[in-house]
């Protein structure tokens, strides 16, 4: 069975270092890909990057909220943007990862397309069947 | 029967005081109200020359004062004009009206003088005066030609005018230019239509003053029937100050409004900044677990002392925000205070030692700052860990620096950083309470503290900001026990 790819966009260092160590022990991930803010994650999907590739099976990406500068939603309008442009890689699945409880936070990841799920920090087995659950639907 | 014999009997009756003169200014007859008017006895003044009744310095002119007074008659309006006086036997002036029509028997021309006495009325007219005088209103009054026929003290003060300035002036010399003609239209209105009101509701008024300055007015419109025609009262409140008020009263709620939503806005922020942490934790704890009960020891280390870290760090801010809210609380004692070994300390704290940024120190104030030494590294950490914090990643390095000077009794200290920068339209808020301008904000509180610090200390603190190019702080403490001298 193939792997899932993750790629983690968040600022808090020990937020990514759970995740590292949640997906490696669920044992079907491929190595964890980080970014600590929105452009970094921006210059890495972008195909110009050469990181992805467009043969590649979906990118499932985990992105914060609060961060600084651009935060998690500027960042996936941004990213909008790009797939639309054709700059950016297209096969993403995104979920949003936050330890924010706002109603209004969750009824705007509603709002958009490319959001599939909500996860709640600090990602604990559940969390993981979850992204599991969401790649696979 | 002569005439003087037919006008004896009507002089007898009369209520008023009535003379009948000749040609030649020769008294013919007086009645008895018009000799105890001018205190004389009965039939003495019969043959006297009229001149005697009058103000000496109209004897002799005697042609002016007859026209005077035969102008008075025909314009039927007596003591508008000129005041008019008589001469008692005693002396005394007293203020008349007088009716003046000439008779003519034959060849005869004979003057009749009916004469009023006005002491009353004038002294009623000077007490409404000295009253209106005490009003704190202006109050001016206008004749149907809309000219002023009286101004009050409050008047002539608020508008700048001497009284004589104004007397018989159009009334729109108070008004601003561009409102005359109109003004002039609605007083034609307010004239064909009298009732007491308030002048320009729903509008704003202005008023004129002498020298051209402009202030808005309240002005209330009273009509008044006087003998002389119809007036109309204008009362005139000055509403500067009450503008100013309400402006500053508003200014001040909107203030308040302003910060209140910037203060349930910091609730929710720092309640997820204390949230975030303690999130991290119980993730890192339940890793633990799992990690002791697969028996990997060093996992388990691992995860340990990382929540121990995270713990450490959330417990060194709370502690700082402790720390500030006691020192703006108390304030406490200054001792001297060496700047180099106190910003090392700091810088130390903050990176943990291996920060990618570079710290330049240039310190020419060699002495020690006296000071209070947990407020001002309070204030320096503020300022250093936002230099921290707003880094440029585009830029190769990144660079802070400090520096201080001695000026006067005072140290002058700069720290500067080629970070991002803050956008010109945010650079007047960054002392703001409560005001995060961007995600990338601590607790909304560090800037606003350290401002408050600063001037409790009896110094200064300013901000230039080039978006891309960096920010630097520029702050100063007096350097000595008791400041300069």
């Amino acid at each position: 069975m193939c792997r899932v790819s993750v790629m983690i966009v968040d600022d808090n260092e020990a937020d990514r270092f759970i995740v590292r160590k949640r997906l490696s022990k669920a044992g079907v991930f491929e190595e964890l890909r980080e970014a600590t803010n929105g452009e970094e994650f921006l210059q890495k999907v972008s195909r110009d990057a050469g990181e992805l590739h467009v043969a590649d099976p979906p990118l499932v990406i985990l992105m914060d909220v609060n961060m600084p500068r651009m935060d998690g939603f500027q960042t996936i309008e941004e990213l909008q943007r790009r797939v639309a442009k054709g700059t950016a890689h297209a096969c993403v699945v995104v979920m949003m990862f936050t330890s924010s409880s706002n109603p209004e936070d969750l009824a705007r990841a509603e709002q958009i397309d490319i959001v599939k799920g909500y996860l709640h920090k600090p990602l604990e087995k559940e969390g993981v069947e979850k992204i599991l659950e969401i790649y696979h639907s | 029967m002569s005439l003087i014999e037919k006008y004896r009997l009507a002089f007898g009756i009369s209520p008023v005081p009535m003379l009948l003169v000749a040609q030649d200014g020769k008294i013919l007859l007086a009645n008895a109200d018009f000799e105890a008017l001018f205190e004389y006895d009965l039939d003495e003044l019969t043959g006297m020359d009229v001149e005697v009744l009058m103000p000496v310095r109209h004897r002799n002119h005697q042609a002016a004062l007859h026209s005077a007074y035969v102008q008075a008659f025909t314009q039927r309006h007596p003591g508008t004009s000129r005041d008019l006086h008589g001469v008692t036997k005693t002396g005394a002036l007293i203020p008349l009206e007088l009716n003046l029509e000439y008779i003519s028997e034959g060849s005869e021309t004979m003057m009749l003088v009916v004469a009023i006495d006005l002491r009353h009325r004038k002294f009623h007219e000077e007490l409404l005066h000295s009253a209106m005088d005490a009003a704190a209103s202006a109050m001016i009054m206008v004749n149907e030609r809309g000219e002023i026929v009286f101004v009050n003290r409050s008047a002539t003060s608020l508008f700048g005018y001497e009284e004589n300035d104004m007397l018989g002036q159009r009334v729109e010399m108070l008004v601003p230019k561009e409102f005359q003609r109109v003004h002039q239209i609605y007083s034609g209105n307010f004239m064909d239509n009298r009732t007491a009101r308030a002048m320009g509701l729903g509008r704003d008024l202005y008023a004129c003053r002498q020298d051209g300055s402009r202030f808005p007015v309240e002005i209330v419109l009273t009509p008044v029937d006087a003998p002389t025609g119809k007036m109309v009262m204008s009362t005139i409140v000055d509403l500067t100050e009450r503008f100013a008020a309400a402006k500053a009263v508003a200014q001040k709620n909107a203030e308040l409004a302003a910060l209140n939503i910037e203060l349930s806005h910091y609730a929710y922020s720092a309640s997820h900044d204390l949230k975030a942490p303690l999130l991290s934790i119980t993730g890192l704890l339940s890793l633990s677990i799992e990690a002791m009960e697969e028996g990997q020891i060093d996992e388990l280390r691992e995860n340990l002392t990382r929540a121990i870290e995270i713990s450490r760090r959330s417990a060194h801010k709370v502690e700082g925000v402790l720390q500030i809210a006691r020192v703006g609380r108390d304030g406490m004692p200054k001792t001297p205070v060496l700047l180099e070994p106190t910003i090392q300390e700091i810088w130390l704290d903050l990176t943990g030692g291996n920060s990618r940024a570079r710290l330049a120190l240039d310190l020419r104030h060699r002495d020690p700052v006296v000071t209070e030494l947990p407020t001002l590294k309070v204030i320096i950490e503020n300022m250093l860990s936002n230099a921290l914090r707003y880094v440029d990643t585009a830029k190769c390095e990144h660079l802070i620096g400090i520096t201080s000077t001695t000026e006067g009794g005072h140290v002058r200290i700069t720290i500067s950083d080629n970070g991002i920068g803050i956008p010109a339209r945010n650079v007047q808020q960054v002392f703001q309470m409560f005001k995060r301008l961007d995600e990338r904000s601590g607790d909304g509180l560090g800037l606003s503290l350290v401002q408050k610090q600063i001037e409790r200390l009896g110094g200064r603190i300013a901000v230039e900001s080039t978006e891309g190019e960096g920010t630097r702080f520029t702050f100063t403490l007096p350097s000595e026990e008791n400041g300069h001298v």
